[in-house]
């Protein structure tokens, strides 16, 4: 099987299909049998490391320069032509073209943003990823994707050093080079798990099935399946905004999204554009366990409890103080038990009873005696 | 590199009218649909009208569109077609030359070009880029759909038209013009290796 490429030289290397094809996207198989084949000939590694480095440069340079705004332009000529139901006359014939294609860059820009996200100037700049840097997003070599093909979840190390786990089939995209600038931004199709690393003055943010996560540092979960509508982020700590991209450019896209706090997850439905925002299955404490130790409660007014289970938990309770301040109880809040069998067990011992309303835990009971 | 799941499923919001979609496959592939067509020709008004044409063309016509697990693999297909249609257009000023056309290649090289070969640092690969330029058009184009675009041999010789053979030569003359540039290519990695190892 190796006999084949003993006699190999770069150029025939360069040629030959499973060669490029391992250079291009390596998986086990063919680093198995690349590696195999340098242990069994030796004098030929350094002519496989310049087969090798010869199929990435002919990868960048064949690549043609592209003029800059073309793109864009395209892009207006077609929604004018969208727009007028036809095609439009081909360059030679309208001796008009330049001056109507002034006019037409206005008004055809406005129409396309109200659907798209255009690239045109104006737009919000939280907006920016969508426009000019998407364009190049899609395409050449300072595109990063990652899917994960194997049956389990996979790690990746983004270049700010933030984590995100990949599960199975899911795929992550970015722009290497764009990814360095003003904001740290992602592509998401499927199901990952993102721990952000700090930046305040670059902001992290998550492009999946319509819908945009943003954040400074915090980890969470983002599943947006592919071919579904809906997407579901799920934040273990810190705070993340969530929004879509709005009608209006100029808009901040972000005061029509919500916040979400620890604990909190959100479920967006592209089709019929709505938030729902509610509490996890299972809150997750956001104290360690020596800081919930503190709490230990001997006779104690119930309404200091639920404050306690606040912090704990980063979460909102919601109660009449006045009502319950006559509720005691002896109680501590460490163990494995859940938080909403905490509230289970506090709400019996008061005869009372919660629900859990846009994210918030709302008790209603009555006066002790 | 492919989804192919995901562009099926991209591709049937497009048939189905969703315009979202539209603009999103033109986000996808139009830097790399223009850097295509200058590989088949230079005529960068007939590569505008033709991807114009192009998605126009889909868009008026996506109920009839079959399905696909490439959208890349399509639009490649479809816009070298446009392009060999435009060019052959009588009211084209510069008819549409398959291959040889070395000189006026050579005094093709834009500003745009230029401004990539200076942040291009390394003299190396653009001195490599300058000798695929001066290759003859189905060469280059070849080429870049095999090594930019990572086709495989069988899609290139659907999209090109060509059998698989005719490929393997165009890819063959291609590298043995272009031998000369590995060899300083790689002499020059060979000593930077020694000086830092």
């Amino acid at each position: 099987m190796f006999e084949k490429y003993a006699a190999y030289s770069a150029e025939d290397f360069a040629q030959d299909e499973y060669f490029v094809g391992w250079v291009q996207s390596p998986g086990p198989e063919s680093d198995q049998f690349w590696n195999d084949f340098q242990e069994t000939f030796p004098y030929q590694r350094p002519v496989v490391r310049r087969a090798v480095q010869t199929v990435q440069n002919l990868a960048v340079a064949s690549r043609s320069a592209v003029p800059q705004g073309d793109a864009e332009e395209i892009w207006t000529n077609l929604q004018a032509s969208i727009a007028a139901g036809k095609k439009y006359l081909k360059w030679w014939q309208r001796p008009w073209a330049k001056v109507a294609a002034a006019a037409v860059v206005v008004g055809a820009g406005c129409i396309f943003l109200a659907s798209e996200h255009s690239p045109a100037t104006g737009s919000h700049p939280a907006l920016s990823f969508l426009t000019s840097d998407s364009l190049q997003l899609a395409s050449g070599p300072e595109l990063r994707e990652f899917i994960n093909t194997t049956r389990v979840p996979g790690v990746i190390i983004l270049p700010d050093s933030s984590r995100i786990t990949l599960q199975p089939n899911a795929v992550i995209r970015y722009n290497q080079k764009a990814f360095l600038g003003a904001t740290r931004n992602v592509q998401l199709v499927g199901e990952a798990f993102f721990e952000v690393t700090r930046n305040t003055e670059k902001p992290f943010l998550v492009y999946s099935n319509g819908l945009i996560t943003k954040v400074l540092g915090t980890s969470f979960n983002i599943k947006a399946r592919k071919g579904s509508d809906n997407v579901t982020v799920v934040v273990r700590t810190g705070k993340v905004s969530v929004f879509t991209l709005p009608k209006n450019p100029k808009e901040d896209p972000e005061s029509q999204g919500l916040i979400l706090r620890a604990n909190q997850q959100v479920d967006y439905s592209k089709r019929i554009e709505k938030f729902t925002r509610t509490l996890v299955p299972e809150p997750v404490p956001v104290l360690s366990i020596e800081e919930m130790q503190q709490f230990a409660f001997r006779n104690a007014p119930v309404t200091e409890i639920f404050k306690a289970l606040e912090k704990v938990y980063d979460t909102e309770i919601l109660f009449d103080q006045e009502l319950l301040s006559d509720c005691r109880l002896t109680s501590t809040l460490d163990g494995d038990i859940s938080l909403f069998e905490k509230l289970d067990v506090l709400c019996e011992a008061i005869d009372a009873s919660y629900k859990v309303v846009d994210a918030q835990v709302v008790i209603s009971g009555r006066k002790c005696r | 590199m492919d989804f192919p799941s995901s562009d099926f499923h991209l591709w049937n919001r497009f048939r189905e009218g969703d315009s979202q979609a539209l603009g999103l496959i033109y986000r996808m592939h139009i830097t790399e649909l223009l850097s295509y067509g200058y590989r088949i020709t230079s005529n960068r008004q007939v590569i505008k009208d033709s991807i114009h044409d192009l998605f126009l063309h889909i868009w008026l016509h996506r109920e009839k569109l079959s399905e696909t697990d490439s959208i890349k693999y399509y639009l490649f297909r479809s816009l070298r077609n446009k392009i060999i249609h435009n060019v052959q257009t009588p009211a084209d000023p510069s008819p549409f030359d398959p291959d040889f056309r070395i000189d006026e290649l050579l005094a093709e090289t834009s500003r745009e070009q230029q401004l990539i070969e200076q942040e291009t640092r390394s003299g190396q690969l653009s001195r490599l880029r300058q000798a695929i330029d001066r290759l003859p058009k189905r060469q280059q184009e070849a080429i870049q759909l095999r090594y930019f675009h990572s086709f495989s041999l069988e899609e290139i010789s659907s999209v090109m038209r060509m059998n698989n053979q005719s490929v393997r030569n165009l890819l063959h003359r291609a590298i043995l013009h272009l031998r000369d540039h590995f060899e300083i290519a790689s002499g020059l990695i060979l000593s930077l290796i020694k000086i830092f190892g």
